[in-house]
C-alpha cells in the first residue's frame, strides 16, 4: 500500500462521534434561532470539565491574577486617555493662537509612511454602490470556481501524473509523480492548453510537456539556463498570456529578485525577458497575465507589493497599503482580473505570528488598489 | 435566477461537512477532545457568518480556510499550551492507534511532524487539494507550502523507510 492509501484509511476510521454532532447541532440550532446569545458559556464549561480539580483551581487564581492586572492596565490607560486629551487641548489652543509648528514630529511620520493605511479604503463596502460591490462579489466567486491552477497532478499509486479538464482526466506522459514531487516543478492551465515544467535531473535546465488540445497531444521542450547554478534551487512560476505564449520566472530562496524568460511558440525557443534583482523585491508569487499586462505579486521590505510591467522587461511597483497597526509585515499572494475588477488576495501578519487574508479590489486596472473585505 | 446557493439546515450542514472539518482539526493537534472544541468553534462561526455562499466550493472552502484559522488559534491559546504542558496529564481523548492496525506506522510518523506540516500534509494526502488551493486555505504562498510539503516528505521517508511518500 502507498503512503496515501495508508493515510486514506487511517482518515476514513477518524469520525466525529454521533452524540457529539447531535448536541451540536441542537447548539448550531440554537444559536440561529436566539442569534447566538450565551453559546459560549456551553463552550467553556466543557473544557473545564476535562481539567483535574487541581488545574481548575491554579486556572482560577492564575485568572484572578489576570483579572488584577488587566484591571490596574485599565486604570493606567483611563489616566493616560486623561492626560492626552488634556495636552490634545492645550495643542488646539495653541494652534487656535497661532503658535503649532506644522513640521512636528507627529506630522512627518504620518506622511512619509510608506505603507500608511487610509482607513477610508477600509470602508469601500460601506460606501460604494451596491453594483460595484456585486461586481467584485462576483469576480471573487469566479476566482473561487476558475480552473487557474486547481488541478491535481499524481496518481500516486500508479506513479502517473494527469491534469483535470473540467472532468476530462488527460494524462501527462512519460512522469512519475513520485520523482516530480521531489523537485521544483510549475504549471498554468488555459483553456485547452496545459503547461507543466518539471526538473528533469539536469542543474541547468527545465523540462516541460505542454498541450493545447485538452492533452490529445503533448509537445515537449527544454529551456537551457545557464547563467543559474541549479534550476533544482529555485521556485518555478508559470503563466500564460495565450496558448503559445508564456513566462517561466524563477525565484532563489537566498535572493531577492527573480528572472524572467518568456516563449512565443509554446516553449520551443526561449529569451530572457527581463530580471527583478537588486532590488529589496522578496517572495515573489507568480506572475499573472491580464489583457497586456504582467503582474507579480509579493513583499517588499515586510509589506505586500505589485509590481506592473507592459513588456515584460520594465518593472513598476504599484502600493498596496495594510493596516500597520494591525499587522506588522504582510504579502500580495495573487493577482487576478475579471473583466473591469482586479482582485489581489493580501496577507497580513501579525506580531503574534497570525495571518489573515484579505481581498483588496482595483477597478482601475490595477492602478490603485483598496481593501474590500476578509478572505474568503 | 438566484446566483447564491441555499442555506443548509445545521443537520445536513454536519453530514457534508462534520467529517471534513473534523479530520483537517484531528490532524492538527491529534485529541479527539480538541478537535471536537475546534469543530464546535467553526461550525458555531458558519452560523454567525452573515455570508451569501455563491457554490459549494465557496462554502467549503470558507470552511476550511475557518478550520485552519481556529486550529492555529487552538494551538497558540493559553488553554493548549497550558495542557501541552501539564505532562502528568492523561491525553485521554487520542484515538486508539491500534485500531488503525498495520498503518499505525504512518499515524505515528504523521504524528511526530511538526505542527506547521500536518495540515498541508492532510489537504494534500487527504482532501487532495492542490498547492495553490493549500496556500488559499492557509493564508501562505504557495512556495512555502511546497516547501512545508518536500520537508513534511523527507521526514515520512526517514521514519517510514519508504522510497514513495
Amino acid at each position: 500500500m502507498s503512503f496515501k492509501e495508508k493515510y486514506t484509511d487511517i482518515q476514513n476510521n477518524i469520525t466525529p462521534d454521533a452524540e457529539f454532532l447531535e448536541q451540536l447541532a441542537v447548539k448550531m440550532e440554537r444559536k440561529k434561532a436566539t442569534g447566538g446569545a450565551n453559546d459560549d458559556i456551553s463552550l467553556d464549561i466543557t473544557m473545564i470539565d476535562d481539567q483535574k480539580p487541581l488545574e481548575v483551581v491554579v486556572e482560577s487564581r492564575r485568572a484572578s491574577l489576570w483579572k488584577l492586572a488587566v484591571s490596574a492596565a485599565c486604570l493606567v490607560c483611563v489616566l493616560a486617555v486623561g492626560i492626552f486629551a488634556a495636552v490634545k487641548l492645550r495643542g488646539i489652543s495653541s494652534v487656535e493662537s497661532g503658535s503649532n509648528d506644522p513640521t512636528s514630529s507627529d506630522n512627518i511620520s504620518d506622511e512619509s509612511s510608506d505603507n500608511s493605511f487610509d482607513d477610508s479604503s477600509s470602508s469601500t463596502s460601506d460606501t460604494s454602490g451596491s453594483s460595484e460591490n456585486e461586481k467584485i462579489e462576483a469576480a471573487i466567486h469566479k476566482s473561487h470556481t476558475d480552473g487557474r491552477g486547481r488541478p491535481n497532478f499524481g496518481d500516486e499509486n500508479s506513479g502517473r501524473m494527469y491534469v483535470d479538464f473540467e472532468g476530462s482526466k488527460a494524462y501527462i506522459p512519460n512522469l512519475d509523480c513520485n520523482y516530480v514531487y521531489r523537485h521544483p516543478f510549475a504549471y498554468d492551465l488555459l483553456n485547452d492548453s496545459f503547461v507543466f515544467a518539471y526538473f528533469s535531473g539536469n542543474p541547468n535546465s527545465i523540462s516541460f510537456l505542454s498541450t493545447t488540445d485538452k492533452g490529445k497531444s503533448w509537445q515537449s521542450s527544454e529551456l537551457n539556463v545557464e547563467n543559474v547554478d541549479n534550476v533544482d534551487n529555485y521556485h518555478w512560476y508559470l503563466a500564460f498570456q495565450n496558448a503559445e505564449k508564456f513566462f517561466l520566472t524563477l525565484k532563489s530562496d537566498d535572493d531577492d529578485g527573480c528572472i524572467i524568460y518568456t516563449t512565443e511558440d509554446t516553449g520551443k525557443t526561449w529569451t530572457q525577458a527581463g530580471s527583478i534583482s537588486g532590488s529589496d523585491v522578496t517572495g515573489i508569487q507568480k506572475v499573472t497575465a491580464a489583457g497586456d499586462f504582467y503582474w507579480i505579486a509579493g513583499r517588499k521590505k515586510l509589506y505586500p507589493v505589485i509590481l506592473k510591467t507592459d513588456d515584460g522587461v520594465n518593472w513598476r511597483e504599484v502600493q498596496i497599503s495594510i493596516d500597520t497597526k494591525k499587522y506588522v509585515g504582510g504579502f500580495c499572494r495573487n493577482v487576478k482580473f475579471y473583466d473591469d475588477v482586479g482582485l489581489a488576495e493580501v496577507v497580513g501578519e501579525t506580531a503574534d505570528g497570525k495571518t489573515e487574508a484579505m481581498w483588496y479590489s482595483s477597478e482601475d486596472h490595477g492602478e490603485t488598489w483598496s481593501f474590500y473585505r476578509a478572505y474568503p | 435566477m438566484s446566483d447564491f446557493i441555499r442555506e443548509l439546515p445545521a443537520r445536513e450542514l454536519l453530514k457534508m461537512y462534520s467529517a471534513t472539518i473534523y479530520r483537517i482539526a484531528y490532524s492538527h493537534t491529534h485529541n479527539k477532545a480538541d478537535a471536537e472544541d475546534i469543530t464546535q468553534n467553526v461550525f458555531l462561526k458558519y452560523i454567525s457568518a452573515d455570508i451569501e455562499w455563491r457554490s459549494e466550493e465557496h462554502r467549503k472552502a470558507w470552511l476550511i480556510r475557518v478550520t485552519v484559522n481556529c486550529a492555529n488559534d487552538f494551538v497558540t491559546s493559553a488553554h493548549y499550551r497550558h495542557k501541552a504542558d501539564a505532562e502528568e496529564l492523561p491525553d485521554t481523548g487520542v484515538e486508539d492507534p491500534c485500531a488503525f492496525g498495520e498503518n499505525s506506522d504512518v499515524y505515528y510518523a504523521v504524528q511526530s511532524l511538526p505542527e506547521k506540516y500536518r495540515i498541508p500534509i492532510h489537504l494534500f494526502y487527504y482532501e487532495d487539494m492542490s498547492i495553490a488551493e493549500i496556500a488559499e486555505a492557509t493564508a501562505t504562498k504557495e512556495a512555502t507550502v511546497k516547501s512545508q510539503l518536500s520537508r513534511a516528505r523527507d521526514m515520512l521517508r526517514k521514519m517510514l523507510k519508504e522510497e514513495t511518500v
